[in-house]
């Protein structure tokens, strides 16, 4: 089972890395929203706003991208091709969430040394900072990558994503704001372990729903 | 022994009736042609046949096994070719075979893939991207995944649609081998040549039922045959 769910992310990343049709916007679309934020905050402002900016960032970033890892198999009707194989849908959700995964990494990677520069942050907590950061992208990688396969067929695909992603996905906003919050202003793991368990639940919780129920959605 | 149990097969897509109480068997080691016009379910039921779909009611066993609860060891007795590819076109045909062999588990992989490939007047563009290729040259390749793991029941949905000739005549060279080795095939076509050419037994459908099944035989007049079913249906 663990090596059907590597062979389907390994074979996603190669098709990006080749490609680029993805990353390259990804990327892009967070620089340029990065910059955009920097240029229009007033620096008075910066260290209470900048938690909420950040995550927008990725947020937007993530609407644009983690559907992809299913639209493509779709527009390509390679999505079959899976469905005939003998892989568990749970292996191919499981496969497409370790893509996305290591997609917004990478973009961490590059957004968010870029957002501190931009905006002259001074995180007191770094290794928090990044950890929150981490922990909230997985959890939004996870519910995204569960939901956008049920609007897949849809014709106003790209406008339901975010319509049905939002409700479902603010407790992990709300949350990740708010320890990536005292985690700038130099707070610790401790004053910040609410905020985790609760990501870390909701996205435990949202991980098995999807597994046990991802056949329905791969239905036509 | 059969290899599929078709039992009350019923598929709906709305108010649309794809199938309409379909019951039929078809024996291991058979070719079984579905034969009918464009609409009449012949994809459908491979879609249902292949676990792509699920069906609104009634069953379809493979092996013995319910479609609806497909287990891995049945999926890896299956080979599907339709028009439909199911490759990557920014994979090399070397990477979209490796990766389908894995996920099915055949063993020397390499070795497999370089016998196909070869088979197939494809080794030496082994490295190019599928999206290089032509449609005879994808189709080419996409019988070579549908083969690669040597399935038992091989699953044919109009597998000549956008073939050469000379793609056409491997393709039935390959089908004569599957057909020697004793795999049941189930062969869905709109061409009665292609009938007579590959099958034991055909089923004509149209408007999602079954109209008749019989024998295939020299001295059966296809053609008179099936436009009195289909007209009269």
């Amino acid at each position: 089972m663990m090596q059907d769910i590597f062979e389907i992310a390994f074979k996603d990343l190669k098709i990006e890395f080749r490609t680029k049709n993805t990353i390259t916007f990804m990327i892009l679309f967070g620089l340029i929203t990065s910059m955009m934020f920097s240029i229009s905050v007033p620096l008075s402002a910066v260290r209470d706003v900048a938690p909420g900016l950040l995550w927008l960032v990725f947020l937007f970033v993530g609407l644009l991208g983690f559907s992809r890892a299913f639209l493509r198999e779709l527009e390509m009707g390679t999505l079959d091709g899976l469905k005939i194989a003998p892989v568990s849908p749970a292996d191919i959700l499981l496969g497409k969430i370790i893509y996305n995964l290591v997609l917004v990494l990478i973009i961490e990677l590059i957004v968010f040394p870029l957002f501190i520069g931009l905006f002259d942050l001074r995180v007191e907590n770094l290794f928090l900072a990044f950890g929150v950061i981490t922990l909230g992208n997985v959890g939004f990688v996870v519910v995204s990558s569960s939901l956008s396969p049920l609007v897949l067929k849809a014709k106003s695909r790209e406008l339901l994503i975010p319509i049905i992603l939002f409700p479902v996905i603010y407790p992990i906003i709300s949350s990740t704001i708010s320890a990536l919050s005292t985690a700038i202003k130099g707070g610790g793991l401790m004053d910040t372990s609410q905020e985790i368990v609760l990501i870390l639940s909701f996205t435990i919780i949202m991980l098995t729903v999807s597994l046990l129920t991802f056949d329905h959605a791969l239905e036509d | 022994m059969n290899a599929i149990e078709v039992r009350n097969l019923v598929k709906r897509y709305g108010n649309f009736l794809a199938l309409n109480d379909v019951t039929f068997n078809v024996k291991k080691g058979e070719s079984f042609a579905l034969l009918g016009p464009n609409g009449a379910g012949k994809t459908t039921f491979v879609r249902i046949l292949s676990g792509q779909v699920k069906p609104t009611s009634g069953e379809v066993r493979v092996f013995g096994e319910n479609t609806r609860e497909f287990s891995k060891n049945v999926k890896k007795r299956l080979g599907v070719i339709s028009h439909n590819t199911f490759l990557y076109d920014d994979l090399s045909a070397w990477e979209n075979l490796g990766f389908y062999g894995k996920l099915y588990g055949v063993e020397s992989l390499d070795k497999k893939i370089k016998e196909i490939l070869s088979k197939m007047n494809l080794y030496e563009r082994a490295d190019d991207l599928v999206r290089n290729f032509s449609r005879g040259m994808k189709q080419r390749l996409a019988i070579a995944r549908a083969l690669l793991h040597s399935p038992d029941l091989v699953i044919l949905d109009e597998p000549t649609a956008g073939l050469d000739i000379q793609s056409r005549m491997e393709l039935f060279r390959l089908i004569d081998a599957i057909k020697a080795e004793n795999r049941t095939i189930v062969f869905t076509t709109h061409n009665l040549e292609e009938v007579y050419r590959v099958c034991d037994v055909v089923a004509i459908m149209n408007k999602g039922q079954v109209l008749e099944i019989t024998e295939v035989k020299e001295s059966l007049d296809l053609k008179e045959y099936y436009l009195s079913l289909v007209e009269g249906s």
